[in-house]
């Protein structure tokens, strides 16, 4: 019994001087411990594989581990909360998630969380713009084709996503700005999407250009439309909807990361400078390519500006997304 | 067609010693996720993601596969042994699994599961490698119409199985009918019955929900019991017989098959509602329904069967179309494509050597778990030997680590808690569980379908009965539903008029 006690003690005493250690260790350098990257969706999904890349280039610099962890729930809201509120503003906690996603969930359900008050300290996955496809037998052989045939009858339109998802946003866009009529049919991926629409039973689909140049390249689909600002490089015959003469209705998507509020700028200097130099790293180049994931990197006072820009747009149509809760 | 020299060559460069050291690492780890409840193949493949960064993009898919594969027999194995389903794909497993091990023949449960899994990615594999793009294009005539009435054939299931006790029986579908209704409604995007409770609207989770109804609540029970989970010794039953049981049941295995592959190639649904669907169909078919749950092999034979059919199935359209065949399909597209195998028709001719070097370590690897469910099975099977206060606190502290560790939420620990005690409670008065886990994992499926039909059609009924695919899958509900209060009355008809 007695000597069971002097092991306990002297085991106590160990992990305090341990932990005290690594505090002062904390204190002198930063990052002195792995840092926690909260993920805000699923493993494997397309908020979770960009980040994980970008955690495992990041501790290349960073010279500790980055350890990713997937927080689910409200469709990002719950992770967003988290790191906002109740994480610690030390460094040692970002979050990675897409935009401008984040910010609708955060406008239309009020959430806890505020967006422009977040350290911005990069992004480096963008221009995953929304589309707009068929199956490639369909009679629709153009965009203007269905906004004719929608004078005679409602469109059906396949989506993937909730409320406060970009593909809410897109569906919202083309109700009420390039005003089609159409019957919404949500689904609970894009990928529900392409199959409903390859097996004709929607009229047209709608998801994120990574997703949907695949399938197009396989000679199943076509693309009506790009919601970009100009034509995409893989794919230069395809129209995007500014030149369909619809302005403004350029549906970006991208990922990024955010610490909390009151994280120390040195800090967050630090971290952003990883990103950074971790997007421009050869071999993450590579990975992207690979992966044809949609490289274009920002740094901490661009992405800042983005998120303001989007704000603004999205206070646009917030009406219109509110009537659809 | 394929160029013979193409397959020859992913063959032949799957037998590397790199390669196949892959395989194995890739097994051990899936079989270690799959036996941990909580951790599923997604999360497996993401954890040797870092690991396989530096590989060849064929390597790495060895790698992956054996996560993806392996990770189910694992899951069927805690479900078999510990009432625990390790991974949702091995739900159905635990109910009749469990109840063998009870009664002595954990081994031979552990046997069937190797065996018909086996059998199952075999066949799934040649299905896979041969008619995928067929198989593709026929999956998608299911629109939600089909989906919606495909979901409601399975549901009439119920009503053979609550045959013996109908009200008992109807009460547990309508209360997993009810919770399946629980979160976000996506057509109106309103949040229904969760008082309040902001965890609850995604839904309520389905692994934690199985952890209480099944783990937690036999974890109850046992604590009561001063025994060991297997009530005899285990004498006379072993590996073997096990292997030798599965094929006493041809026509369970054929039909299990079909739905397996079937449902795996239908975009939206995954190796849970397969297997499920299959053990429902068992039950469907069977002459004496009062076994299931008992401890009927039969069970185990169609659940294993349809969930390792099923995630050959899923890859269907994953390979053929790039469009997942279930949640842990898509992250398995998701990792071929960052090793840059873009999947489509083509896939099989452009990046032929190494689908047919993925094809050849799923072989590979069926052939390793149908070699170590017959060799370490029965050590396995001796968990079911130990004593309950021993074995009690162990399966207690798994369980409720595993359910918290899926979302890091304490909220799905509550969960957890308050379906164990459901589960409890249902188990000492007679209730059974499964027409509530048969519509919890159906009800959405219905649901939501049922919803996009009627949008698109704008409301009219006349869209599920549209197509030939609707009307026969209206017929056999017709038919399901009806048969077994019919039947008794064409018997009685057959004897008056001798």
């Amino acid at each position: 019994m007695y000597s069971a006690r002097k092991y306990w003690i002297l085991f106590m005493v160990l992990s305090l001087a341990l932990s005290l250690a690594q505090a002062v260790a904390a204190q002198e350098k930063f990052p002195g411990k792995p840092v926690r990257m909260v993920i805000t969706h699923a493993a494997g999904g397309s908020v979770d594989l960009p980040g994980r890349a970008m955690a495992l280039y990041m501790q290349k610099y960073l010279k500790v581990p980055v350890m990713c962890e997937n927080m689910l729930g409200g469709g990002g809201r719950k992770a967003m909360e988290y790191v906002f509120g109740d994480a610690k503003a030390d460094g040692y906690t970002i979050v990675a998630s897409a935009f401008p996603s984040r910010l609708i969930g955060e406008m239309v359900y009020e959430s806890k969380y505020k967006m422009k008050e977040f350290i911005h300290l990069g992004s480096w996955v963008g221009g995953d713009y929304r589309t707009i496809f068929v199956a490639k037998n369909s009679p629709f052989k153009d965009f203007n084709q269905v906004m004719e045939e929608s004078k005679k009858r409602k469109i059906n339109v396949g989506g993937g996503g909730g409320l406060g998802s970009t593909s809410q946003l897109q569906i919202v866009y083309l109700k009420e700005v390039v005003k089609l009529n159409l019957n919404f049919v949500p689904f609970d991926s894009d990928a529900e999407v392409a199959a409903a629409v390859l097996g004709k039973h929607l009229d047209i689909g709608t998801g994120p250009l990574s997703g949907a140049i695949r399938v197009y390249k396989s000679g199943d689909t076509r693309i009506l439309a790009v919601h970009s600002p100009k034509r995409i490089k893989e794919i230069p015959e395809i129209p995007t909807m500014k030149e369909l003469g619809f302005d403004g209705v350029v549906i970006p998507y991208g990922v990024g990361a955010w610490a909390p509020p009151k994280t120390p700028k040195d800090r967050a200097k630090i971290l952003s400078d990883a990103i950074m130099t971790a997007s421009k790293d050869p071999e993450f180049i590579k990975w992207a390519e690979k992966s044809s994931t949609m490289l274009d990197p920002m740094g901490p006072e661009e992405f800042y500006k983005v998120t303001l820009e989007d704000y603004r747009n999205i206070e646009k149509v917030l009406p219109l997304l509110m009537k659809e809760k | 067609m394929v160029p013979l020299g193409i397959i020859y060559q992913g063959i032949a460069g799957t037998f590397t010693l790199e390669n196949l050291l892959l395989l194995l690492l890739g097994l051990v780890v899936g079989v270690v996720v799959g036996i941990l409840p909580g951790v599923g193949p997604a999360a497996g493949m993401v954890l040797v993601l870092p690991f396989s960064v530096s590989l060849q993009a064929s390597s790495a898919l060895i790698l992956m596969s054996g996560v993806y594969f392996a990770s189910s027999y694992g899951g069927s194995v805690a479900a078999i042994l510990v009432n625990t389903p390790g991974e949702s794909a091995s739900a159905a497993t635990l109910l009749d699994g469990y109840p063998m091990t009870q009664r002595g023949r954990g081994a031979e449960a552990l046997g069937i599961s190797a065996t018909a899994g086996c059998l199952g990615a075999v066949f799934g594999l040649l299905v896979l490698a041969f008619t995928a793009p067929l198989l593709a294009s026929l999956a998608l005539r299911f629109g939600p119409a089909e989906n919606c009435l495909l979901a409601l054939f399975a549901l009439s299931v119920i009503s053979a199985i609550v045959k013996r006790n109908p009200m008992k029986g109807l009460i547990s579908a309508c209360i997993g009918l009810v919770l399946a209704t629980v979160g976000s409604d996506q057509v109106s995007n309103s949040i229904r019955f969760t008082f309040g409770l902001e965890p609850l609207e995604d839904g309520i989770p389905f692994i934690q929900t199985m952890i209480g109804l099944f783990a937690i609540s036999q974890v109850l029970t046992l604590s009561e019991q001063n025994q060991t989970i297997s009530r005899v010794e285990l004498a006379g039953s072993g590996f073997l017989t096990g292997f030798k049981t599965t094929f006493k049941h041809p026509f369970t295995l054929l039909r299990s098959f079909i739905i397996g592959i079937w449902i795996g190639a239908l975009p939206a649904a995954g190796r849970s509602t397969a297997s499920f669907m299959a053990y429902a169909e068992e039950i469907r078919v069977a002459r004496d329904k009062s076994q299931f749950g008992k401890g009927n092999p039969v069970g185990v034979i169609a659940s294993e069967m349809g969930n390792n059919a099923c995630a050959m199935g899923d890859l269907i359209p994953t390979l053929s179309l790039g469009i997942p065949g279930s949640v842990g399909a898509a992250v398995f597209l998701g990792i071929m494509i960052i090793f840059g195998v873009i999947p489509g028709h083509r896939v099989f001719i452009d990046q032929g050597k190494t689908i047919y070097g993925l094809f050849t370590a799923f072989f590979i690897e069926s052939l390793l778990i149908l070699g170590l469910g017959l060799t370490y099975a029965k050590y396995f099977a001796k968990i079911a030997m130990v004593r309950n206060d021993f074995i009690v606190p162990i399966i207690l502290i798994f369980s409720l680590l595993g359910s918290y560790t899926i979302q890091n939420s304490f909220f799905d620990l509550l969960i957890t808690a308050v379906f164990g005690a459901l589960g409890y409670f249902m188990n000492k008065h007679g209730y059974s569980p499964v027409p509530l886990v048969l519509a919890l994992v159906l009800g959405p499926m219905l649901e939501k379908n049922f919803q996009r039909a009627l949008i698109m059609s704008e409301g009219s009924y006349r869209i599920f009965f549209h197509s030939g695919i609707s009307l026969v899958l209206v017929a056999l509900t017709v038919f399901s539903l009806g048969y077994p209060y019919l039947s008794p009355l064409l018997k009685r008809r057959e004897k008056h008029s001798r």
